[in-house]
């Protein structure tokens, strides 16, 4: 199969999941038994019978649900998301003026995690049952059951606090101004004005929690790596390529890792779309203000317009994640190219 | 495998490298707070949350305030002086002619009117607090008059709140706001004043980033005292751990969340000062007026004697704060101090029991919600006053109950003795009512009613509600107070206190009830 028809096979797959996204998302939304009017209106405004009707009318909430689901999805289609009841801004300005921030810190997480956890693999894999393997399992363990929100703690602690290597919660230090919006990711932004302090006050800010998420990441890639390897390992074809004579190195970089890598993209994936639609616990413990705690915000508040928007720019990840990953295995297993 | 290594070469040494660069000294006066930002909105008339109100305390100013440190007064603030009619439902203040926007403008009886008619029409949340208002009328450029539905003595106090902020007509009308009734429809002005301020202030709102932070530079035409810092740097953080290190850390000067046991592991760091003040919160013991509920608890006596056995200065060994006689929060104006507070005399409490028939002693029942507030544990206060109770005979059994079921049992006033807690909803004396027959605590959960209380505090009662004359007022409500130490059937022994902690350098901290914390007052040792 050529790359081409491969392409146009997955985007036609993708493209029906989003309409029906809206659908589930909005009935879920609706179904929850509670009242946004409740959550946004202060308790003595509620015996306000005058103030009451006034927020349903403003916010559309006297309408049936239908009615209501089909202005969405009429308003969708013209490009407007609609307006967050909490913050009282049009969504889609929202989320791009936090999505910058999560991707930001999503992807250095990534890097990272990956970084380390595929190496920690390889040395498990590799050196199997050696005192280097069980090291690198417990490892694995460790970031794997450590909740992430007390490796973000002990990590602002030891690294912020006590030996100040990194800089602390937030994107920038409080004195420290934004430089100007262009991509709204901070390191870059900084770069394209030429501002050195800036871009070094970033970095030193994304350390921690991007540290954090690739600490908690690295765990499954490193265990998926190491089995998928040792998997890989085993068969006829490896000790045919050793029995030829090939040095192991090689054996392992050109034989082995190309063929183990297509679980640990998926899982690579898999992450990088959960790390986008944020990560509440270390958005909120280093102040990272970005999608995971909007949505956090938007569910607990009962903010319809935002909970629809955040669950559309969710499914439009996932979707492209996943879409991403296909295409990756087109180039990785050299079979899909052939079928 | 070596490439790996020299990539976390690589990483270490950027890391390492970064932590060298500190943030850089600057000349301008910053301060910088550490706050769990819940703002809605910063345009008086939408916002109605307690970050809305720290910064709108200082980026405005309304016609009265309170004192620096509590509710015990109204001072003047645009409005120099008021005069108030005989039917006590019309208001009329004179303006301060010296006062000024941050613009220049004068500040005229049309921004007054504009403002609060704005507050009413654009049903916001917290227009609610402009419902009594019937009429806003300017007189002349610095006489304006407000008529509300009847007499409200409380409406002086409800005008300190930050919605009642007095903005610039001209400005927010040239960026879309209206006044108008359909103001609900038509008013734009939101966005504009979600970041900008359009107030008379100390501080002017230059940049509002939603939970990032609020930036306010100081206001050059300000009409008042200036304040210290050039700028002020609001950096939302929303868990309370973080705010603790930036605090250690010397990143932020001072964090508005800290909870009790962050605060006391901050104890010992000379870096850090710790504030301790009076909360707004009283907790008391509640007696039953309904016999069948309470048996011998719902006597007066047996409640008087119950008043003298408890160890005040125990719970203010444990919690700190005062030990009020009244149920009255002693910030409030009017309220008794503390040389008015109850001290305990067990021979009293004895001779009391004895004269209402329970020398033997008597058994009690004591409900409360299994519940921590500020800090202070329920159980721990029931049990104490279970020892308290001991000593004079009276046999308390315990009985915590989850919060929302002992919550609804209190509500509808089927308790029998209780233990609980109030928080003043609006500071004023007229506040107090609720513990007297007719009011939320007395009637509605503790079934005291008017009959019950002898005809002169029925009139002092209704004299309460209608008298809006300061000197008037303090009589009666000293009168109130009088009567509900002697005779009432609660029994506040604690108003604990309230801690907040900021770098040993910073000055002038203070807790109001009111704005919870004012940055104009702040200031830096040098």
């Amino acid at each position: 199969m050529n790359f081409f028809r491969y392409f146009l096979r997955r985007a036609l797959f993708a493209i029906p999941l989003l309409p029906g996204i809206t659908v589930v998302a909005f009935l879920l939304a609706h179904a929850v038994p509670a009242d946004p009017t409740s959550a946004h209106l202060p308790p003595n405004a509620l015996n306000n019978k005058e103030m009451v009707e006034a927020f349903h009318k403003k916010w559309g909430l006297d309408k049936p649900v239908h009615e209501q689901y089909f202005t969405y999805l009429g308003n969708l289609l013209r490009g407007d998301m609609g307006v967050s009841i909490r913050t009282r801004k049009p969504v889609a300005e929202d989320i791009s003026r936090l999505l910058p921030a999560t991707i930001e810190l999503a992807t250095l997480g990534i890097l990272f995690g990956t970084a380390l956890g595929v190496s920690l693999g390889l040395i498990s894999a590799v050196w199997k049952d050696s005192l280097l393997d069980y090291a690198a399992r417990v490892a694995a363990l460790i970031g794997l059951s450590f909740p992430v929100f007390l490796l973000a703690l002990i990590g602002l602690e030891l690294l912020h606090v006590q030996w100040g290597l990194v800089a602390g919660p937030g994107r920038l230090d409080v004195r420290m101004f934004p430089p100007p919006t262009v991509t709204g990711l901070f390191t870059v932004d900084a770069l394209l004005d030429g501002d050195w302090k800036s871009f070094r006050n970033a970095v030193s800010h994304l350390m921690l929690p991007a540290m954090a998420l690739a600490l908690y990441i690295s765990g499954i890639i490193s265990r998926i790596t190491r089995s998928s390897l040792l998997e890989v390992l085993n068969q006829d074809y490896i000790r045919t390529a050793r029995a030829k004579g090939f040095r192991e190195r090689y054996v392992i970089r050109f034989h082995s890792l190309r063929n183990a890598l297509i679980p640990v993209v998926t899982v690579i994936g898999l992450s990088y779309g959960n790390f986008l639609v944020g990560s509440i616990l270390i958005e909120s413990i280093l102040a990272w203000p970005g999608i995971g705690r909007y949505m956090f915000l938007a569910s607990t508040s009962q903010d319809l317009p935002a909970i629809m928007g955040v669950c559309l720019l969710i499914g439009f990840i996932s979707v492209g994640v996943n879409f991403v990953v296909d295409i990756l295995y087109y180039f990785i297993d050299p079979r899909i190219q052939v079928a | 495998m070596n490439r790996f290594q020299r990539g976390l070469g690589w990483i270490a040494a950027l890391v390492l490298l970064l932590g060298v660069f500190g943030a850089a000294a600057q000349d301008e006066k910053a301060l910088v707070i550490g706050h769990s930002e819940t703002t809605d909105s910063l345009d008086p008339s939408n916002g109605f949350t307690h970050s809305t109100s720290i910064v709108n305390h200082v980026t405005y100013d309304r016609l009265v305030t309170f004192p620096d440190e509590d509710a015990s007064e109204i001072l003047p603030s645009l409005a120099s002086s008021w005069e108030i009619s005989d039917d006590g439902a019309t208001y009329t203040f004179t303006l301060d002619e010296n006062a000024v926007f941050s613009n220049g403008d004068d500040v005229t009886s049309d921004d007054v009117v504009f403002s609060i008619q704005r507050l009413q029409n654009v049903k916001g949340n917290p227009s609610f607090l402009a419902n009594h208002i019937v009429e806003v009328m300017a007189h002349d450029d610095d006489t304006v008059s407000i008529t509300l539905e009847n007499a409200r003595p409380s409406f002086l106090s409800e005008l300190t709140s930050y919605a009642f902020s007095i903005t610039n007509a001209d400005v927010v009308r040239a960026n879309g706001g209206t006044d108008a009734m359909d103001a609900a429809e038509t008013d734009t002005a939101e966005d504009y004043l979600n970041s900008n301020s359009a107030g008379s202030g100390p501080y002017i709102l230059v940049a509002w980033e939603r939970e990032v932070r609020v930036d306010l530079v100081r206001n050059d035409n300000y009409w008042g005292e200036q304040p210290y810092f050039d700028r002020v740097i609001i950096q939302n953080m929303p868990e309370a751990a973080t705010q603790k290190v930036a605090l250690e850390s010397g990143n932020i000067d001072l964090a508005t969340d800290l909870s009790v046991d962050q605060i006391a592991g901050l104890e010992g760091n000379d870096d850090i000062e710790i504030y301790r003040g009076i909360s707004a919160v009283t907790h008391f013991v509640i007696m039953n007026q309904d016999e069948s509920l309470s048996g011998p608890f719902a006597n007066p006596t047996v409640q008087l004697a119950v008043r003298y056995a408890l160890d005040y200065e125990g719970y203010k060994t444990l919690w700190g704060g005062v030990t009020p006689g009244s149920n009255m929060w002693t910030g409030l104006y009017s309220a008794f101090g503390e040389d008015r507070a109850f001290s305990r005399d067990l021979d009293k409490a004895r001779e009391l029991l004895a004269e209402a028939g329970y020398a033997d002693g008597l058994d009690l029942t004591l409900e409360y919600p299994d519940f921590t507030f500020g800090g202070v544990n329920f159980n721990a206060n029931a049990q104490k006053i279970q020892a308290d109770l001991a000593e004079v005979g009276i046999n308390v059994t315990l009985a915590p109950g989850a919060m929302q079921i002992a919550l609804e049992k209190y509500r509808n006033g089927e308790h029998g003795v209780g233990y609980w807690l109030w928080g003043p909803d609006l500071l004023d004396p007229l506040d107090f009512l609720s513990f007297l027959p007719g009011g939320k605590v007395a009637t509605e959960r503790n079934n005291w009613q008017l009959e019950d209380v002898p005809p002169e505090i029925q009139d002092l009662i209704a004299a309460a509600k209608t008298t809006s004359d300061a000197e008037a007022r303090l009589e009666i409500f000293a009168a109130l107070q009088e009567f509900n130490q002697q005779s009432g059937p609660f029994a506040p022994f604690n108003v604990p206190e309230m801690q907040t902690a900021y770098l040993a350098d910073i000055e002038g901290y203070i807790f109001h009830p009111q704005w919870t914390l004012d940055v104009s007052i702040l200031s830096r040792a040098e």
